[in-house]
């Protein structure tokens, strides 16, 4: 890493908070966002999170101002940031496919934001260049300012994006599905060195992503985003431990989905009932949501027990999992399997409800 | 080829037939070149040495002379006059149009598309008359433009507008499919890094697309200064005056003064051929920047 932090890299105020009120669009045919309200503090990370076609790009351009809302405004601090023009904003934008200027050289394209600026605010050569080369330096592709973006990886394409958006002392720094085009391993990195430049200059930051292990290792807090409207706003726990819709619960890990009915406070599938953990719930149908990793296995004839056969073990990056086919209802139900722990196909098998939550449906 | 196929080797089987299909191939190739190769020679080089070779038949001296007379000379300075005035209003046109169609959405836009095609569709010829009925002595607007002291037809202004007409299409629809490929996000990137409207364009869209820019006002200029059929229609004719030099070319010919006539047509030919060079050299640049 680099140590040397010198000062003009930092913003160069204290970091503006974003305020989203309202913020409705509308293409002329569906919406593409419903009215949302999102408040982010001065120096946050957020990520935007959704489904494809949910609408984080539209709300990112939104608040970039490179798109109107038809309804609703954008705070920077105090500002009220929808009466200010695209360069008056002063956001630092990353295209999800990079936009670097293909005929100017890596520095050229750094340097882009300070060259255009009015005489009269423009720094001089001198420090444009001490500055360019910083922050070359900061996003580690020191010595490959003369490159021009054809000679560059995809990698290393985004970081010369993102100092170049960080060269123009940015208020608030917007990031669309930056690592979208890029391999498993580099985004794991990128992602780690994203989160340390974060740290050390400070920008408030909105980070536009469709990969949920993106945005909770990533963020400080995630933003789940649902066909225009915001599901739930909460850290990378909140969302995965109490996720405030089934759409959340879903989207934002691995789970199991069992059609249940409710009566008298009782959970029933099939015409079992079923012993679970959940808080009171109105009786009728619902749907109850479990992680794989909420299972526990026990013997099939222990009481209380979800009976079932195995169907198949698969092996997944993370451990081993087991297919179970159950008695009653006939659902397809998976189980991470204890290390050690070794089933095979056609085996009988019992299962625990750790912990679940339930949903009304219908 | 025949023992080959006699072979009924298991490896044969396959090989022989690749061997028959390169075979083949190899064959429609040559004959392809072949035939390409006499059709340009026939119909484009011998005509253009038969130019040079006629402007030349009676030396050097007649030619010169023929190129120095008063109305050759001023043939030339209008073609070249004209196209100076309309390469330019075309580039401006073409770059707006093509910024206006690629860059926002509107309605009425494929109508606007069909539109730029207009030219190509429409004769030359019906297009100088469009031009004669409106601003002619007995048009729509020629008396009003005439009693303003404004003459159109049978002047500069009318050859101008003509050309301009059978030539806009061509750095338009150069730019456009190239415009459309590359989107707006550069242009977005330099307005969030402060660059203004016109800033954005000196300085991100114009170098994105100047190959393609100057490739179509090399084929404007070839065309405004090759143009026949809508400039004779709305030039008159006069001799010295109102003659450019395709027209020079046709009135020398149909006087039998043959030697002047392809002397004139050796030196558009010439111009022509120049552009010509200048479109490869700029193809070789360009389809690099393209691979860059
Ligand atoms: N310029 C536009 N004109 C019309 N509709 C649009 C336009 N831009 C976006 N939309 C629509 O708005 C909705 C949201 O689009 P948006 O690009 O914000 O989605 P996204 O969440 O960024 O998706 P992705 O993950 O695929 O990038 C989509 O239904 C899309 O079709
Ligand atoms: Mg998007």
């Amino acid at each position: 890493m680099v140590t040397a932090s010198t000062p003009s890299l930092n913003a160069a105020r204290p970091p503006a908070g974003i305020r989203i009120v309202g913020v409705a669009k509308d293409f002329g045919g569906d919406a593409a966002l419903r009215g949302v309200d999102l408040d982010i503090a001065p120096g946050e990370l957020v990520a935007l999170l959704g489904p494809s076609g949910s609408g984080k790009t539209t709300l990112l351009r939104i608040i970039a101002g490179l798109e109107d809302a038809s309804a609703g405004q954008v705070f920077f601090g105090a500002d009220d940031a929808t009466r200010l023009s695209v360069q008056e904003r002063r956001v630092g934008f990353v295209f999800q496919h990079y936009a670097l200027f293909r005929h100017m050289s890596v520095f050229d394209n750094v340097a882009y934001g300070l060259k255009v600026r009015p005489r009269a605010q423009r720094p001089s050569k001198a420090e444009i260049r001490e500055r360019v080369l910083s922050l070359i330096d900061l996003v580690q592709l020191g010595g490959l300012e003369r490159r021009y973006p054809s000679q560059l990886s995809g990698g290393q394409r985004q970081r010369v994006a993102l100092a170049r958006a960080l060269a123009v002392e940015p208020r608030v720094l917007l990031l669309d599905e930056p690592f979208g085009a890029l391999d498993a391993k580099v985004r794991k990195d990128l992602r780690r060195w994203l989160r340390e430049i974060h740290d050390r200059t400070g920008h408030t930051t909105v980070f536009v992503t469709h990969d949920q292990d993106e945005a909770m290792e990533l963020a400080d807090r995630v933003a789940i985003l649902n066909k225009g409207r915001l599901e739930q706003v909460g850290t990378a726990d909140e969302v995965y431990e109490a996720p405030a819709s089934a759409f959340v619960m879903s989207f934002v890990g691995d789970t199991v989905n069992l059609p249940v009915v409710v009566r008298g406070g009782r959970i029933f599938f099939g015409d079992a009932p079923l012993e679970a953990d959940v808080a009171d719930a109105p009786d009728g149908p619902a749907a109850l949501y479990l992680r794989p990793s909420n299972l526990a296995l026990t013997r099939c004839d222990e009481g209380g027990a979800l009976g079932g056969t195995v169907v198949a073990v698969r092996r997944t990056a993370n451990g081993r999992r087991a297919e179970v086919l159950t008695d009653v209802g006939a659902a397809t139900v998976e189980v991470e399997l204890p290390s050690g722990k070794t089933l095979a196909a056609g085996e009988r098998v019992g299962l625990h409800i750790l912990k679940a939550r339930l949903f009304p449906t219908g | 080829m025949a023992s080959v196929s006699l072979n009924t080797g298991r490896l044969a089987g396959p090989r022989a037939v690749s061997r028959r299909a390169t075979t083949e191939a190899l064959l429609a190739r040559w004959l392809l070149i072949a035939i390409t190769l006499c059709f340009l020679a026939l119909f484009l080089l011998l005509p253009l040495l038969a130019v040079f070779s006629q402007a030349f038949a009676a030396g050097l001296e007649t030619y010169w002379a023929a190129l120095r007379e008063p109305d050759a000379l001023a043939a030339v300075r209008l073609t070249l006059l004209v196209a100076a005035i309309a390469v330019p209003l075309n580039l401006v046109f073409g770059i707006a149009a093509s910024w206006a169609i690629t860059k926002f959405e509107f309605r009425g836009k494929s109508f606007l598309i069909t539109l730029i095609d207009l030219p190509f569709s429409v004769s030359p010829v019906v297009a100088g008359l469009i031009y004669v009925l409106l601003f002619g002595a007995q048009g729509y607007i020629g008396p009003f433009l005439k009693s303003q002291g404004l003459q159109i037809v049978f002047a500069l202004p009318g050859i101008v507008l003509a050309t301009v007409f059978v030539t806009f299409p061509f750095v338009a629809r150069e730019l456009i499919p190239l415009m459309q490929q590359q989107g707006t996000s550069d242009e977005e990137a330099a307005l969030t890094l402060g660059a203004s409207g016109f800033t954005a364009f000196r300085t991100v869209t114009l170098p994105n697309i100047r190959w393609a820019l100057l490739y179509g006002v090399l084929l404007c200029n070839a065309r405004a200064m090759g143009e026949f059929g809508a400039v004779s229609v709305v030039s008159g004719r006069i001799r010295g005056m109102t003659n450019t030099m395709p027209l020079q070319v046709e009135i020398l010919y149909n006087e039998y003064n043959i030697v002047a006539a392809f002397a004139v047509a050796s030196l558009l030919a010439l111009l022509a051929l120049l552009t010509l060079a200048g479109k490869s050299i700029l193809e070789w640049r360009y389809g690099d920047s393209l691979d860059a």
